[in-house]
Parts: structure tokens; sequence; C-alpha cells
């Protein structure tokens, strides 16, 4: 294990909503004070923040980290901006853990925010300028074509059909009715309602895919000494990871998620795990579409490639099955608020670990989990592993 | 907590509209420029790394794997034809309205080449991975020297 031992100690987050009527300073603000307020910490004990935003675009202000850092308790402290796009909130926690394994920090805020819906008509707009001006724009892309055309290539070439993939939406979306902060939870929906939602572009269709939305999480994370001091059960940082494929999206291998495979091993590494299948208890693999948790979880080497559906039609990735996958909800369920929803999947595996996750407790008191996130030009693999 | 779903209103204090207009005015680049006149001349280029046995479509200044360049010497012509590796059809317009008729698009990977490049799927009925398509440029008197003198990819007829 490289550096100090780092525990995250705290963790608060806003409710997840389509419009928040707050400006994103106010969600920061009020992720991070319930993150401080959950482990009994001040701002004062805070040596450093570490603050995640995607796109400028989203907010609709430019640097807006700086915007959004009175929120984040920044205010004559050293602060980072956290921000590879989609894989920010897994990334924020990381930066807080390496402040912390230098030596440099003793306590880390780390505070995530977005707010997509100052973007009009639709977030998705901001999306257009990540694409060759050259070569690409004038296709007229978006992420839902993008992915449709990954999706169909991962249908293809392992035989999956939409059913294998709509279970997916079906797990998260029930598992997110028990989460109090969720958007859009729903304890009755089936696969033919995601099979009879209208087709944006084919395979894709509306409930393939999380919503946009407003809201923060943060977590407070700390050196050994201090977190043994605040509270009896800190929940440590046990491996990281992190890789880059090629900016080039079309030449990237669209049926495996090669990047997520060599975050996951460097973290495995980190944590001595040789057999992740057994050794990882709980899993929040990044899915903002329903076969990107399929695609993820097989680059974390915790399905055979073209398996993945198997675990979810098994009912293994249930939150009472061998291996709960998304026992949140996910992205899908709770909502996506980019950056925050990486750093929700963080928060969950804390709140998960520590027996503290409500209605959403998964059985059986599981010690170790993983948290991932996908993002920058849909490139970018990040995974923390967390365990007790 | 006041967090939840409510219609804007800008006739009222709590949300106000705001724009800001920029315009961008972008440079092809050392190699697009030449590679979109290829395109108007009706050729599509790819640059070659000897080291890495890669070719990329469209053709690159640079190796991304090593960093070498990619000079003169390693433009090579790829295609017209090659092999479909996904494709999409798209109902719903940027602005949410339903695109009628719908438009097509797939992931080509060019003969010789070891990149894909992303077009528009035309003149086809039913597509399939693996399907065999060919270039369809537009006239020579209509090129600009833009991605859209490529009118797109049609099946390769037998």
């Amino acid at each position: 294990m490289a550096g100090r031992r780092v525990a995250i100690v705290g963790a608060g987050m806003t409710k997840f909503v389509r419009r928040a009527l707050e400006t994103g300073q106010e969600l920061a603000w009020e992720a991070a004070s319930k993150a401080l307020e959950s482990c009994e910490m001040t701002l004062d004990q805070i040596d450093a923040v570490v603050l995640g935003s995607a796109p400028d675009a989203f907010d609709g202000v430019h640097m807006k980290v700086e915007y959004l850092s009175p929120g984040a308790g920044a205010w004559g402290k050293p602060t980072i901006r956290g921000y590879v796009g989609g894989g920010t909130g897994v990334f924020a926690a990381i930066q807080g853990w390496y402040h912390i394994a230098s030596g440099m920090f003793d306590t880390v805020l780390v505070v995530c925010e977005e707010k997509m819906s100052s973007c009009h008509p639709h977030p998705q707009a901001a999306f257009n300028y990540i694409f060759d001006h050259t070569l690409e724009r004038p296709l007229g892309p978006n992420l839902l074509w993008i992915f449709a055309l990954e999706m169909n290539a991962y249908m293809t070439k392992y035989g999956l059909t939409k059913r294998d993939i709509a279970m997916v939406a079906v797990k998260n979306k029930r598992n997110a009715a028990d989460h109090p902060a969720a958007q859009l939870g729903d304890p009755h929906i089936t696969i033919e309602d995601v099979l009879n939602s209208e087709v944006l572009a084919w395979p894709v269709q509306r409930l393939d895919v999380s919503p946009t939305s407003d809201g923060a999480v943060a977590i407070v994370m700390a050196a050994e000494h201090i977190a043994r001091r605040v509270t009896n059960k800190p929940v440590w940082v046990e491996g990281v990871g992190w890789s880059l494929d090629t900016q080039y999206w079309t030449n990237r291998d669209l049926s495996y998620p090669t990047y997520v495979e060599e975050a996951a091993r460097k973290a495995y590494a980190m944590a001595g795990i040789r057999e992740p299948r057994k050794e990882i208890h709980i899993v929040e693999p990044y899915d903002p579409f329903d076969y990107k948790e399929l695609h993820h979880l097989e680059g974390l080497l915790l399905a055979d490639r073209g398996k993945a559906a198997e675990l979810i039609a098994l009912g293994i990735a249930n939150r009472d099955g061998d291996m709960p996958v998304t026992p949140s909800g996910g992205l899908l369920g709770v909502g996506n608020p980019i950056a925050a929803a990486g750093l929700m999947k963080v928060a969950e595996i804390f709140w998960q670990l520590r027996g503290e996750a409500g209605k959403r407790q998964v059985p059986g008191q599981p010690r170790r989990g993983l948290a991932q996130a996908w993002g920058d030009l849909m490139q970018v693999g990040t995974v923390i592993i967390l365990g007790i | 907590m006041p967090l939840i779903e409510r219609i804007q209103h800008l006739d009222e204090v709590r949300a106000w509209r705001g724009t800001i207009q920029l315009e961008g005015v972008y440079t092809a680049g050392v190699a697009g420029e030449r590679w979109l006149r290829g395109l108007q001349e009706g050729k599509i280029y790819g640059t070659r790394c000897p080291r890495c046995r890669y070719t990329y479509v469209p053709a690159r200044r640079f190796c991304e794997r090593c960093l070498g360049p990619l000079g003169k010497d390693t433009w090579i012509e790829v295609g017209p034809s090659g092999t479909l590796v996904s494709w999409t059809r798209l109902h719903v317009a940027p602005d949410g309205t339903r695109q009628v008729p719908p438009r097509t698009l797939g992931l080509i990977r060019l003969d010789g080449a070891d990149a894909v490049l992303v077009h528009e799927l035309i003149d086809g009925q039913e597509w399939t991975s693996g399907m065999r398509v060919e270039a369809v440029f537009r006239p020579p008197a209509e090129r600009s020297g833009s991605i859209r003198d490529l009118l797109g990819f049609r099946p390769l007829s037998p």
C-alpha cells in the first residue's frame, strides 16, 4: 500500500432532482455541511478541499469550481479541482486519498456537484463541444448515438438481447426506490416498461438511459490517526486505479472497456486482491446506461466477457444476492448529476460497509466494496476499493 | 428539503435567462487540411505508423501510441470500401423532437485501415455489423473540403 493509510469518515448528499431550486453553490454547501455533520467535524478541522465537477457548460459558469468554492468550504484552504468528465466522482475521492497518503494533509473534504438543469434546452448540447470540430461535429454527433453504436457492438459481439440488458435498468430503478435521495426510483418497473419505452437511437430506449440531474455529494477523508479519533467505524481506502484510453472513440474496442480493466488491475494490486470475484462483496459500477453496468462488470473482471448479464438474470447481482451490484440504485435510479453521481457510489459503499444504508442495506455484513466511474471523452476508468 | 421538480417561471425571481454569444473558428490542422483536400479529390487517406503498424483514418500527423511523426511517406490511400463495425438509427433529433425520417449512422473500418471512421449510412434498408460497405462522395463540383464531401456509406454492390 502506497503512502499513509487513509479512511473515509463521513458522507452527505443532497437529493438528486431534475431541477433544483438551489444554486450550484447551495447544493455544494448542503452536501459539504451534511458530510461534516455526519462525523461531527467542523470546517476548521479540514486541511484541504477537492472539488469535483464535470463540464463547465452544464452549470453555465466557466471555471465553475472557483464559482462553487464557497459552498465547498474552500475559503482560505488549498483547493484543487477534480475533473475527468463522468469519471470525476470517483477520481475526486482518489485525489482526496493521495492528498493525505502523501503526508501533505491530514484531513480533506471532497465535494462533487453538478447542476445540469441550467443548460437549455438540454445539457446534451454541451457535449457537442467534446467532438472533433472539423471531422465529427459536422455529422451532428451526440452521446446517445455514440453509445447506441457501442451498445450495438456489445450486443452483436456476445449475442445479447435487449431483454438481457433491460434487466439492469429494472434492478437499479427498483433498488433506487429505497434511496431517500433518488430521482427515478420505481418499485414496480418491469422489463416490458423498458422495452416499450421511446426509442431514442436504436438500440437505446428512454429507460435504458439515466436522467439529467442536479445534486451534490461530499465525503470527509482523514489520515489514520485522525480517523480513529473521529469514528469507531472508519472505512479504509484499500486500492485506487485510473487509466485513459485513446481520444479517438471510434478506435476503441467498443465491446470491452479496456480502460476499466487497466484501472481495476492497479486497484486490485494495491489492495492485494487476487480473486476479485471472491474478495469484492459489493460493487457500484458506473451505470449511465444499463449496458454500461454490464460492460463495466466485465472490465472490472467480476464477470467473464459477455457474461455479466447472467449475474443479473440469476439474481446474483440483487441486493440480497452473492455479489450485490449497484445496491444504491445507481445513475439509472438515483440520478446522474455527473460528478456527484460518481461520488454517490463511493458514499454508498461507505454507508453499506458501516451498516448505515437503511432500507438499502446489503445483508451479511459486507467487508469490502468497489466503486467505479467512467468518463472524460468516454475513455477514462476510475476505481476505488474500500474496506473495513 | 426544498428540492423538488418545478416548472421554470421566468417571470419570477426564481430563474434568470442568460446567453453568451461565442463562435468558434477552428483550424483543420496540418494533417487535417491535407486529409480534407484528399476528400475533395475523392480520395480517403490514412497515415500508417511503421513502428506501431497502425493506420490512422482520418490521417494524423503523429502516432499517439509512440508519439513518432507520421510524415509524407506514411500517407496511404485506404478504402473506399470497408466493413461495418456497428450502427445505430436515430429517432430523436437534438431538440427532442422526433427525427423523421430517422438517420442511420455507422462505424466503418475502411480496407487497409486499423482506425474506424464514423459516418452516415445511406441507400440501405437492413444493416448488420460485419457487412461490406462503400463510400459515396458528393459530385466533384459540390465538394468543399469537408467531412460532408462524403455523403456516407452504402452496401457494397456485389
